[in-house]
């Protein structure tokens, strides 16, 4: 029986093997897919050779199949969802290095799901310590020194891949992982004292009785809860400072799929409404929006006549969007239920620190002079259906413009220019529309393209070579 | 109608926005500006024919069904920058121009192969003109008559587009291929003649 039980699973490694060999040489938009796929099949031939050393008998005989079916088997996912085909292959690249900038050490898979969503997820770690019982020690570190640090994969919802606008919500997820170094920082003793305090007086004052059994639970889920409100708008400042206005935008694009604005969601999220009244308030912040006037701040005094009208639509999306957050619905549906409002209060209370921490981490950020600088000049060529990869005043004097400025110009061409004609045309907004991304998407390939080419040696008259 | 010089080139390409030439970008003006042609480079996608999930080609078939036929014949590879295209003798592989075009309506355009290329055998357009009024990447139908695999790689200038002058009062350009910057495959089923050219049954002939 047990050498059934071998067989079976050297046979199952065998099979992961074969599939991660073939995923291995689909095309990639980055290196680090078909990496991982090569440590995966390292992972199977270690196992597969420790089985055959294993006596009938030995424990991980059992283990190892379970591993390799729990474990490794599903990574594969991940591998195949992150080729060229299956990506938005030119914006890979960059977001990779928004993530290598904001954790270093870190490298970052770009891949599909079908669920809708935008998530992230660590690779390595949980491999790495459920390995370490099936392996030698010395083949344990061999093994893991041909991985990063830290390997996230980042998913996106399959259909939009060719949305890179809305892709601008990777850096929301980027910026997960630095949650824990947040949570390290903070002061979690004083917090669930200072939680436990608020949910016993409530307790106390609601029914003295069942107060011994309400404390605990509710203690962790109002911990939980803050935490998860705390988070989320971590993240969302953090996209923010990456992205500019354009992380709103994609915020706001998600937000309204959500059945409701005002609610705590099943995964204890906090409100759409609330996530965009702060992300409102980090842009006025940083200077992107008039707090007053709710504009979008950063237009150049003289704006090109054939773009001028995107100003003005922009500007009225953002006063609706600030009656939107004005309304405090989410707020009154907060303070209404326990133990939510105590978690908010102390979430709220910790605001100023999130903030203070998201903008130390983010060493290179958007500014609202790039955003002047550049935007107008790409908002005119996306006008005349032309990429916004560069500014082109003339051949030879150009500018070459950051990810960020392509971003946003494409997202106020597309509420400025684009979105009135939905109800005028929806099939040529949809036409135009996907113009639009296919534009983005060429001018994020041309950019990165043009970066390197701008760095290569050159030959000078003497015919010795210099640097760019 | 005439050769536009390089001096003409530039002039175009210097215009103000909406009445300019648009090749973006041109990494190397020096490179790739000449007396009379301006060198095009190779973009990262490739359409490949999976000739076993076809039989045939028949343009005539009516759209929907080829539209179904062409999904199943065709499949897209994209390439890393650096990374190698190997493009086998008698193969005919669809890809693009690296750079987007934008002509306006006063210049129109032929590409062509450069010729260190074609005397390597590779052919890279067979339908080579460019209308004026066309914004887009080119795709480029690359065929390797030669006999030895060539290697190729996105970002070589592996074609040239021979612009010129428009005689007359330019008209305005409507193509059925919108703003790709991507190799298109043929969109032939659009013919409106087609189905007369093609179908036999209730023929008046």
């Amino acid at each position: 029986m047990n050498d059934h039980v071998r067989s079976s699973a050297f046979l199952k490694a065998d099979q992961i093997f074969e599939h991660s060999a073939r995923l291995k040489i689909l095309p990639f938009p980055s290196p680090n897919p078909p990496l991982f796929a090569t440590f995966i099949c390292a992972v199977c031939e270690k196992l597969k050779a420790r089985m055959s050393s294993l006596d009938a008998g030995d424990r991980e005989t059992t283990l190892i199949p379970i591993f390799l079916v729990d474990q490794i088997a599903p990574t594969l996912r991940f591998i195949e969802g992150a080729s060229s085909e299956n990506t938005p292959a030119s914006l890979v690249v960059p977001v990779e290095r928004i993530g290598e900038a904001v954790l270093p050490g870190s490298k970052f898979m770009v891949r599909r799901q079908w669920g809708y969503n935008y998530s992230v997820r660590e690779l390595r770690r949980r491999l790495e310590e459920d390995l370490k019982g099936l392996l030698p020690d010395a083949e344990h570190t061999t093994l893991f020194k041909t991985l990063p640090e830290r390997l996230f994969a980042i998913s996106f919802p399959s259909f939009e891949r060719d949305n890179a606008l809305l892709h601008v919500n990777f850096a929301h997820e980027i910026a997960h992982p630095l949650e824990r170094a947040y949570l390290t920082q903070e002061d979690q003793t004083g917090v669930l004292q200072e939680l436990r305090n608020e949910v016993e007086r409530v307790i106390a004052e609601k029914d003295p009785v069942r107060r011994v059994t309400e404390i605990g639970a509710n203690v962790g889920y109002a911990a939980r809860m803050r935490q998860a409100a705390l988070m989320e708008v971590l993240s969302d400042t953090i996209a923010a400072h990456v992205f500019g206005p354009s992380a709103l935008f994609a915020l706001h694009e998600v937000a309204t799929l959500s059945r409701s604005m005002d609610k705590i969601s099943a995964d204890l999220h906090p409100p759409w409404r609330f996530r965009l009244r702060h992300i409102l308030k980090v842009l006025e912040e940083l200077d992107f929006l008039d707090a007053s006037t709710f504009q979008l701040r950063g237009w150049p005094k003289e704006i090109p006549a054939s773009i001028s009208h995107v100003r003005g639509k922009v500007d009225a999306w953002l006063y609706d969007l600030h009656h939107i957050t004005e309304l405090t619905t989410d707020i009154d549906e907060i303070n209404q239920g326990f133990p939510q409002k105590q978690a908010y209060d102390s979430a709220e209370r910790a605001l100023p620190a999130v903030q203070k921490f998201a903008t130390e981490s983010v060493a290179q950020r958007y500014t609202p002079t790039l955003f002047s600088e550049e935007v107008p000049g790409l908002l005119e060529r996306l006008h005349a259906s032309l990429p916004p990869n560069r500014i082109e005043c003339t051949l030879t004097n150009n500018r070459d413009v950051s990810l960020a400025s392509i971003l946003a110009s494409g997202w106020l061409f597309k509420l400025g220019e684009l979105a009135p004609l939905f109800s005028q045309d929806r099939h040529a907004y949809v036409q135009r529309v996907q113009t639009l991304n296919r534009l983005v998407l060429k001018a994020i390939q041309l950019s990165e393209i043009q970066t390197e080419y701008a760095k290569r040696p050159r030959k000078q008259d003497n015919g010795t070579a210099k640097q760019a | 109608m005439g050769l536009l010089s390089k001096r003409e080139i530039y002039r175009w390409l210097n215009k103000e926005l909406e009445k300019r030439l648009v090749i973006t970008p041109i990494l190397d003006p020096d490179e790739q500006i000449h007396e009379g042609s301006v060198d095009l480079r190779l973009s990262t996608t490739f359409i490949l024919t999976q000739k076993t999930a076809f039989p045939m080609m028949d343009a005539t078939q009516g759209e929907q069904k080829l539209k179904e036929e062409i999904q199943r014949y065709q499949f897209r590879v994209s390439k890393r920058p650096r990374e190698q295209f190997i493009l086998h003798p008698q193969q005919l592989v669809l890809g693009a121009t690296l750079e987007y075009l934008a002509f306006p309506p006063g210049v129109g355009g032929y590409v062509l192969s450069r010729s260190s290329w074609g005397r390597l055998g590779l052919i890279i357009a067979t339908a080579t003109f460019v209308n004026p009024g066309f914004k887009g990447c080119l795709t480029l139908e690359l065929l390797n008559l030669g006999e030895v695999p060539l290697v190729l790689y996105p970002g070589l200038r592996v074609a040239q587009l021979v612009l010129h002058s428009v005689c007359g009062k330019p008209g305005v350009h409507k193509s059925r291929y919108q703003f790709p910057t991507e190799p298109e495959f043929s969109r032939v089923y659009e013919d409106e003649e087609l189905a007369f050219w093609g179908k036999p049954k209730d023929s008046a002939f």
